[in-house]
């Protein structure tokens, strides 16, 4: 079943600021302003169907790297909570799913964070390549805003390569 | 360009005067280490207020004008708040250009999409925090 705008507007936390004076309430576009209730165009329900796919994927591809990875759990949870709250947005149904992959793979916590970080480039740009296809406001704000949060993912997880790199990699220590 | 286009551009603007002015006060406060990230990123800012700024002249709007001075969300004495101040600010600003991708086509959409991203990347630069939905309102 596809999901429906008004099942979109569901994810209030969605709905960006849009003032920035320091010390003032902060602004909401109103609810009432942004078209509600229409069935989404087909190009709309085709993207539907390849973002749910995609963060799908991208939790799996999560699970799956917390499994094989002997470090960052507490970190790669955190991005797992972000996709499904990216997921919770287009979708009624909870995608707490467990890990499907036990098997050590044995490239390692590098290659595992970024065979990770590879995917989440990927989401930010199938989003970017796909915003013409959208029409809807709302929805238009989300995805940048989850574009915005892979990109967030992408840097920590460049963070997490460079911890890895160092503990396997130490500077040398020279004696004068 | 309609109405909301010219919103939401309004918007970058103030934001991105907010953003200028809070940079010039919390660069004082950063460590040697943080102090060119800062500096960069205040000259981005304002090379970014500048571009709106443009897009709204060349509608015949005026843009609007930068406060004489703003309140900040929390205080600010030492670095690790001046680098809270710098994220505020980005999360802020990656709410305000989402929207904004919201109301263009094309080239100018293209552009605030990654004004966003770009905003969002800043943010964890500074707290090393990640969120699912960078610029909501929480």
């Amino acid at each position: 079943m596809h999901p429906t705008r008004r099942a979109i507007l569901a994810g209030a936390a969605a709905i960006p600021l849009i003032s920035c004076s320091f010390g003032q309430e902060a602004e909401q576009p109103s609810q009432a302003s942004i078209p509600i209730g229409n069935q989404p165009t087909p190009t709309e329900k085709n993207w539907f169907e390849i973002f749910i796919e995609l963060e799908s994927n991208l939790i799996q591809s999560v699970d799956s790297t917390i499994e094989r990875s002997t470090s960052f759990e507490s970190q790669l949870r955190e991005i797992r909570s972000h996709h499904e709250a990216h997921l919770a947005v287009f979708s009624n149904s909870s995608t707490s799913q467990e890990a499907i992959f036990n098997s050590k793979s044995g490239i390692g916590d590098f290659g595992e964070l970024a065979k990770l970080r590879i995917r989440h480039s990927r989401s930010l740009n199938f989003i970017k390549n796909s915003l013409s296809e959208i029409t809807d406001p709302l929805l238009i704000s989300t995805i940048t805003q989850i574009a915005a949060c892979d990109k967030q993912v992408i840097d920590q997880l460049a963070d997490l390569m460079s911890q890895v790199a160092e503990v396997q990699n130490p500077p040398e220590v020279t004696n004068d | 360009m309609t109405e909301k286009q010219i919103t939401a551009l309004n918007n970058v603007v103030s934001g991105e005067n907010a953003a200028i002015w809070a940079y010039g006060f919390l660069l004082a406060f950063l460590n040697d280490a943080d102090y060119q990230a800062g500096l960069s990123t205040f000259n981005s800012h304002r090379n970014a207020r500048d571009a709106a700024r443009l897009k709204l002249r060349a509608l015949n709007q005026n843009p609007p004008r930068p406060e004489p001075n703003y309140d900040l969300p929390f205080p600010v004495s030492e670095a690790n708040s001046a680098k809270q101040l710098a994220a505020y600010i980005e999360d802020r600003l990656s709410g305000i250009y989402s929207a904004w991708t919201a109301t263009e086509t094309g080239d100018d959409q293209t552009y605030a999409f990654e004004q966003a991203v770009q905003a969002a990347s800043r943010y964890y630069f500074w707290i090393k925090e990640t969120k699912a939905f960078p610029g909501a309102v929480s």
